[in-house]
């Protein structure tokens, strides 16, 4: 039995009257003494934490009154060296050698407890870490996530105060998180604001490792924080992933978990998941910068595309792959009409596709790069506009492509051809006015010829009959004056009626007219004017003509205008011949000389006012050159036709109709 | 000694009547009735003075006098234009062409004749 005891593994003992009377030797080693040195020297209350001693003299007291038996509990004892230990006890009370006494079984837990403590801790830390994690991987907000941190460790740790400092790129601490701290930490920022850091701080930046303090009073005496972390552990590190320091973390903490390896493991953990944590962001930060610059730039592609006045345009194998609405508005479509659906060649007028595909050719071939021309595009309605196009070749999705822009030059090209012809006209209406001037010119000078001619006659040969004293000479000079006053008055007749045919006055007093005598009465009047002139004048008309309808002296005029020309442009010894023949229902009257005829070319336009043909004519054949064009006005105003026949050097004939009396 | 006048005028009565005035007035009379005939009359003829009309057949009047006044034999001849072309414009052109004087038709006999003694007189005497 004493053997048993002696070697078991558990510590046995006696205990009377407050003192060991037995403890065998594992009791002994596990309170480091030997068993001499306890049995009856040292008792229970020795052994036992002061503070756990309530409660095992409690106990102790229940058992020795008999209130239980057995009894069986937990205490933490004090080893001789100091150390706490957990031990586990059965107690049974005893009657020892007549005395009541407590035998016991001992057994030191301290492992046990430990362990459990320990896996307690893990379990915290673990919850910490996982608390930590979750902000970090959930939250993309720097402060936010520095609040949370802090507010995490505070929380599941039981630190006292958590602050974080991050760096801007100048390297001051502005970002300044804390939690635990409030108002207290307000110091502390504005120090941080002018680069005056803390002495944890401090270190953390310099080092890698985790910085431990805990006689703050002596080192800390610059720091607003100090009275707070006076008698507890500080512990800082910086906040640093792949070499980049991005700031430091320092926490306030119970100084029995300082030195706790676990603690401080844990806290460079999670001031790499911060940096890390930061790290990230930061990446985030530079990508959404990214991104947002180029969502940015191709905003800006697409807006300018979109809301561009003219059209743009990109197309690859034969089709559109993109089109602006402009384009697509320009060809009378929709934009999803033509993308994917059509190619350039069906925008193109057939006459100009050959030029247009061998342009595309030569750019995707990089035969050239650019190419700039118009061509005719037709419209989805089938219209015709004109277009310019300027495209250049592309990579568009790793392939060639053209990409350009294309406006619709239609009205320029209007614009264009209506201006040359607005220039072309006004081209001629300057030429018309130069003719014009020139004819007015010619007019002018020929209405002075045709007036001041006959007056020079009749001045001086008035003049010259009256200074005259021989009655025959006297006659000859007076018949010379009669004689130009007759061709005065022509002259006055054409330009009166002239004016009146340039003022449209045509108002004729149609008779019943017998042609014959009127060609009689007015081919004598030119008798002794064709005596003059060696000209011989033969009248051939048919006595039995029918009555016309005329006006009588506008009749007369015409005959006179056309007998006068014929006697005018003859020459000496030639003939002119009047005939009047019915044609069906009309009478046509014509007058032949036989003078120097007029060009072929010239023919329509002798009818036109003002008109002579050879203005070296003008003086030999003068007149007004009005004369065939009023002709003609009188005898189209009657309903009748002028026409002329001639040949160079052997005569003209003009013959105008005038209709029959209750026909046509 | 009579002078002799060269005439061009193409319309035959007012030939007729100059060469009356002229006739009357002490003067021998030479007829053209187109410039042709002028310029080839200027040198067969040797007129003292010639009265020349401007609408001619053939060359023009003013033409007829530059070409004699081109003529050095016959460039200080005294011509007088005598026409129907009475515009600003065209007694410029007969002082262009080198004319002595330019009368308007229709004219006055005085003033032809007094033109035609000062031109002769001042002509005659070097």
């Amino acid at each position: 039995m004493r053997e048993l005891t002696e070697k078991a593994s558990v510590g046995i003992y006696l205990v009377q009257d407050g003192v060991f009377k037995y403890v065998n030797p594992k009791l002994a080693e596990i309170f480091g003494y030997t068993v001499e040195e306890l049995i009856d020297k040292k008792g229970p209350k020795e052994l036992v934490l002061p503070e756990d001693w309530p409660c095992v003299e409690e106990n102790i007291r229940k058992q020795i009154s008999g209130e239980v038996e057995t009894i069986r509990y937990n205490f933490r004892g004090i080893r001789k060296d100091g150390e706490i230990i957990h031990v586990e006890v059965y107690d049974t009370a005893i009657i020892y050698r007549g005395r009541p006494s407590i035998v016991g079984i001992l057994i030191d837990i301290t492992a046990q407890v430990r362990a459990e403590e320990r896996l307690k801790h893990i379990n915290a830390v673990l919850y910490g870490i996982r608390e930590v994690n979750q902000l970090i991987t959930r939250e993309r907000d720097r402060n936010r996530l520095l609040k949370g941190i802090c507010d995490a460790l505070v929380e599941t740790r039981g630190y006292y105060h958590v602050w974080i400092a991050l760096m801007d790129e100048s390297g001051k601490l502005v970002t300044n998180v804390e939690a635990g701290l409030g108002k207290a930490f307000q110091p502390l920022i504005k120090q941080l604001e002018h680069g005056v850091l803390p002495v944890c701080g401090g270190l953390a930046l310099s080092q890698a490792e985790v910085v431990v303090i805990q006689d703050q009073r002596t080192r800390c005496g610059n720091c607003p924080l100090v009275e707070k972390c006076c008698d507890k552990g500080t512990m800082a590190i910086r906040l640093e992933h792949e070499g980049k320091v991005y700031g430091l973390m320092s926490v306030s903490i119970p100084t029995r978990m300082v030195m706790d390896e676990e603690e401080q493991v844990l806290f460079e953990a999670v001031s790499k998941d911060i940096a890390l944590a930061l790290h990230d962001i930061e990446l985030d930060e530079e990508r959404r910068r990214a991104e947002n610059a180029l969502r940015e730039s191709e905003e800006r592609f697409r807006t300018l595309a979109e809301k561009a006045l003219v059209g743009v345009y990109i197309f690859q194998d034969n089709r559109f792959r993109y089109v602006n609405p402009a384009l697509a508005k320009i060809f009378g479509y929709r934009p999803e009409e033509i993308v994917d659906k059509l190619g350039p060649v069906d925008l193109t007028h057939p006459d100009d596709r050959h030029m247009v595909i061998e342009n595309i050719r030569r750019r995707l071939t990089g035969e050239i790069e650019a190419a700039h021309y118009t061509f005719r595009g037709i419209r989805k309605d089938g219209s015709i506009i004109y277009c310019e196009a300027i495209g250049r070749r592309i990579e568009y999705h790793g392939r060639p492509a053209i990409m350009g822009t294309l406006m619709d030059i239609t009205d320029r090209k209007r614009a264009e051809r209506e201006l040359r012809d607005a220039y072309r006209r006004l081209q001629r209406a300057y030429e018309e006015l130069k003719a014009l001037d020139k004819m007015k010119r010619n007019l002018i000078a020929n209405v002075s010829h045709e007036l001041r001619t006959p007056l020079t006659i009749i001045k001086s040969a008035v003049e010259l009959a009256i200074e005259e004293t021989d009655p025959d000479r006297r006659n000859k000079f007076l018949g010379m004056a009669i004689d130009a006053i007759a061709r005065q008055t022509l002259v006055i007749d054409n330009l009166i009626e002239a004016a009146r045919m340039e003022r449209g006055q045509r108002e004729f007093n149609i008779t019943d007219v017998n042609i014959a005598d009127v060609i009689k009465q007015v081919s004598d009047e030119f008798k002794s004017m064709a005596i003059k002139s060696e000209i011989k004048i033969e009248v051939n008309v048919n006595k039995n003509l029918p009555i016309v309808r005329a006006d009588q002296d506008k009749l007369r005029y015409v005959l006179r205008n056309l007998i006068s020309n014929a006697i005018k442009f003859n020459k000496p010894g030639g003939s002119v011949r009047i005939t009047a023949e019915k044609r069906k229902d009309m009478v046509e009257v014509c007058v032949s000389d036989t003078g120097i005829g007029i060009p072929k070319e010239e023919q329509a336009r002798i009818f036109e006012p003002f008109y002579q043909v050879d203005s070296s004519l003008t003086k030999q054949y003068s007149g007004a050159g009005l004369g065939l064009a009023i002709v003609k006005e009188i005898v189209e105003g009657h309903g009748g036709k002028v026409t002329v026949e001639s040949e160079i050097d052997k005569g003209s004939t003009f013959c105008f109709t005038l209709p029959i009396k209750g026909k046509g | 000694m009579m002078a002799k006048i060269l005439v061009v005028e193409d319309e035959p009565e007012i030939r007729i009547l100059v060469k009356t005035i002229l006739e009357k007035a002490g003067y021998s009379v030479v007829e053209a009735e187109d410039g042709e005939a002028a310029l080839r009359l200027v040198n067969e003829e040797e007129p003292d003075l010639v009265l020349l009309d401007v609408m001619i057949p053939g060359i023009e009047g003013w033409e007829v006098c530059r070409r004699i006044r081109e003529n050095e034999a016959t460039r200080r001849l005294p011509i007088i234009m005598v026409t129907v072309r009475t515009t600003d414009e065209d007694i410029q052109r007969s002082v262009e062409c080198g004319a002595n004087a330019h009368i308007n038709k229709p004219f006055d006999q005085r003033e032809l004749l007094d033109t035609i003694k000062k031109l002769l007189g001042e002509t005659s005497s070097p």
